[in-house]
């Protein structure tokens, strides 16, 4: 078998044509998917003109009525910027005492307890007597 | 080409390569519904990206590659599932034309069936190689495949079929 003769005949062999009610189908599919395409956005751009109009109308007939609210609104704002800060926040907001001033406000609590209670003096300076070693407690309990 | 295929660039293109892309596809496919999907898939998606055609100076060759992508897509979209109904349709198909002797018609017959048995890459080669008479070089680019895979697809393609349709072949000499 011709290896060229073989490949010619299959060449010869003619392809089954396009069913001819396929274009129309075809192009018509085509077509109307462009045509929605475009009707899609001329209805967006229909509806945006469509919202804007409804709020022109709405807001236009009393523009006095509009005008004062807006002006109410400002006023509002305005007094609410300019009011000072409550006491709770002024009190949050400021800094720690410094430690200088922390013992200076220590040393006039001593002073005043030192006026009021001369005795209680001592009790403030005095710090408590930590217990000493186990010896010498053995050596207090033979003593008494 | 022009940017936006109005409708009568798109008869245009209908009548120019509609014919070439129907006979690649329903030998691709090998089933007649998938080849109407997937080009009218086609003209859609040219209608959709008008500047999809803009600068190709092959438009038979930019459409045969878009539709072999687009077949390729169908295919594995459908799967596993659907293959062997397709190879049931396989059979019925009527790829050429109907011939005037039963002799011609029943070569006819037997060479769409042999086809059917080539896997679809050398069946793609075959057809161009054979119905579109591109050469390898042509076939891939329009495939998106080096020439010497093309050519190897072509030449195991046509040995099958050489080799299945010898008696008939041998008959009919």
């Amino acid at each position: 078998m011709n290896s060229d003769d073989f490949e010619k005949k299959l060449e010869r062999q003619p392809m089954r044509a396009v069913p001819a009610e396929w274009r129309a189908e075809i192009l018509r599919k085509a077509v109307a998917a462009v045509s929605d395409r475009r009707s899609l956005a001329l209805y967006k751009r229909r509806s945006e003109t469509a919202a804007t109009a409804w709020w022109r109308d709405w807001l236009w007939p009393r523009p006095l009525a509009w005008g004062s609210l807006a002006a109410v609104w400002v006023v509002i704002a305005a007094l609410y910027l300019a009011t000072p800060a409550t006491p709770a926040l002024t009190a949050k907001q400021q800094t720690p005492l410094s430690r200088e001033m922390m013992q200076c406000l220590a040393e006039q609590r001593r002073e005043m307890a030192a006026l009021l209670d001369p005795a209680g003096e001592r009790s403030v300076s005095q710090q408590p007597k930590q217990p000493g070693p186990r010896t010498e407690l053995t050596r207090e309990i033979t003593a008494t | 080409m022009r940017n936006m295929p109005a409708d009568t660039e798109l008869e245009r293109l209908y009548d120019g390569h509609a014919q070439a892309l129907f006979a690649f596809l329903l030998n691709f496919t090998r089933n007649e519904a998938d080849t109407r999907d997937v080009l009218q898939e086609l003209f859609l998606k040219l209608v959709r990206q008008p500047a999809l055609l803009a600068g190709v100076r092959d438009e038979r060759a930019f459409l045969i590659r878009l539709a072999h992508n687009a077949a390729i897509d169908l295919m594995r979209r459908r799967g596993a599932r659907q293959r062997n109904y397709d190879h049931l349709a396989a059979e019925a198909l009527q790829l050429f034309e109907l011939a005037a002797s039963p002799d011609e018609q029943a070569f006819r017959d037997a060479l769409a069936a042999a086809l059917g048995e080539l896997p679809p890459d050398q069946r793609a080669v075959a057809h161009l190689k054979l119905w579109e008479g591109l050469t390898f070089e042509e076939i891939a680019a329009r495939l998106g495949i080096p020439p010497n895979t093309a050519a190897s697809r072509y030449r195991y393609g046509i040995d099958k079929l050489r080799e299945r349709l010898r008696p008939i072949y041998e008959e009919l000499k």
